[in-house]
């Protein structure tokens, strides 16, 4: 059975919002990336998505723009995966140290796309590239 | 109606639970016009080669493990721009043969002759090899 057909159409959960101030409702839909994981058995990346609540409600910055047409409102959420919220519900989550996981939504704060990346040379909180990759730094402000 | 994140966590473990074996299989994302695109089931993280190309690595060996192609929109146009290239479908990618523009042509499109120092020619083979049998199809979000 597909897992998806008789769910809801989407989640809500709350984060910290693009101004870093205060809490805004983030979505995740599992139409797109998540039930294209799931059809195709991409375990490595389905359990990635554990860590989406965590860096979105606790990340270590957040960027606007991804530097090409189309994407200058999305956004970019950092952290650490903590695996916390999967700990919450009883799974242990594959931590590997040393990377930062990225988080994508689009203006709306809809999840769209999520990965590990290495961090900056200078600021291990901070993705490598952060300075040329994105159009601006939004939290925290210099 | 929305749900909570109890109920995301259920999915996830319900997904995870009739998840088949791992299936290579492209897969165009609308809202972020990107094609991203896995080669195998083994955790990653990314190398960003140009602002059009992202290259995933293993956490493990840093061998190669998946690609994503972004701004798919621009680069069909850019190659719908060299000749005659129909527009009529939606952006999809296949396993055939058809109307459809080679995975590999996109991709070094994304690429960009002056990166491919960037990357290691083991990494440029085995990415051309990866792709070579798929094909994409030309949207009609294009404009004519």
């Amino acid at each position: 059975m597909n897992p998806t057909a008789t769910e809801a159409a989407l989640w809500e959960f709350p984060g910290k919002s693009p101004s870093g101030v205060v809490n805004k409702l983030f979505t995740i839909k599992p139409q797109s990336l998540l039930d294209h994981l799931q059809a195709t058995g991409n375990h490595s990346k389905l359990n990635e998505a554990w860590h989406i609540p965590d860096i979105c409600s606790n990340p270590n910055g957040i960027w606007r723009g991804l530097d090409r047409v189309g994407q200058e409102e999305a956004y970019c959420y950092v952290g650490f995966p903590t695996g916390e919220f999967a700990k919450k519900h009883g799974v242990n989550v594959e931590i590997h140290s040393g990377l930062v996981m990225l988080v994508f939504t689009d203006p709306e704060l809809v999840v769209t796309k999520w990965r590990l990346c290495q961090p900056d040379k200078v600021n291990q909180s901070w993705p490598e590239g952060h300075d040329t990759r994105f159009g601006e730094r939004i939290w925290p402000k210099d | 109606m929305a749900q909570g994140l109890d109920a995301f966590a259920a999915h996830l473990k319900r997904s995870t639970d009739v998840m088949g074996e791992f299936r290579s299989e492209p897969f165009y994302q609308t809202e972020t016009d990107t094609l991203i695109f896995y080669f195998r089931d083994t955790p990653s993280y990314e190398k960003r080669i140009t602002k059009y190309l992202t290259i995933f690595l293993a956490v493990e060996d840093d061998s190669l493990v998946g690609i994503e192609i972004k701004g798919i929109k621009v680069i069909m146009m850019a190659i719908q721009n060299l000749g005659d290239v129909p527009i009529s479908e939606p952006i999809e990618v296949k396993d055939e043969d058809g109307e459809l523009i080679h995975m590999s042509f996109v991709m070094h499109f994304a690429l960009g002759f002056e990166q491919l120092e960037a990357i290691s020619g083991t990494q440029y083979e085995q990415l051309r090899d990866q792709v070579k049998e798929f094909r994409v199809r030309r949207s009609d979000v294009c404009p004519a």
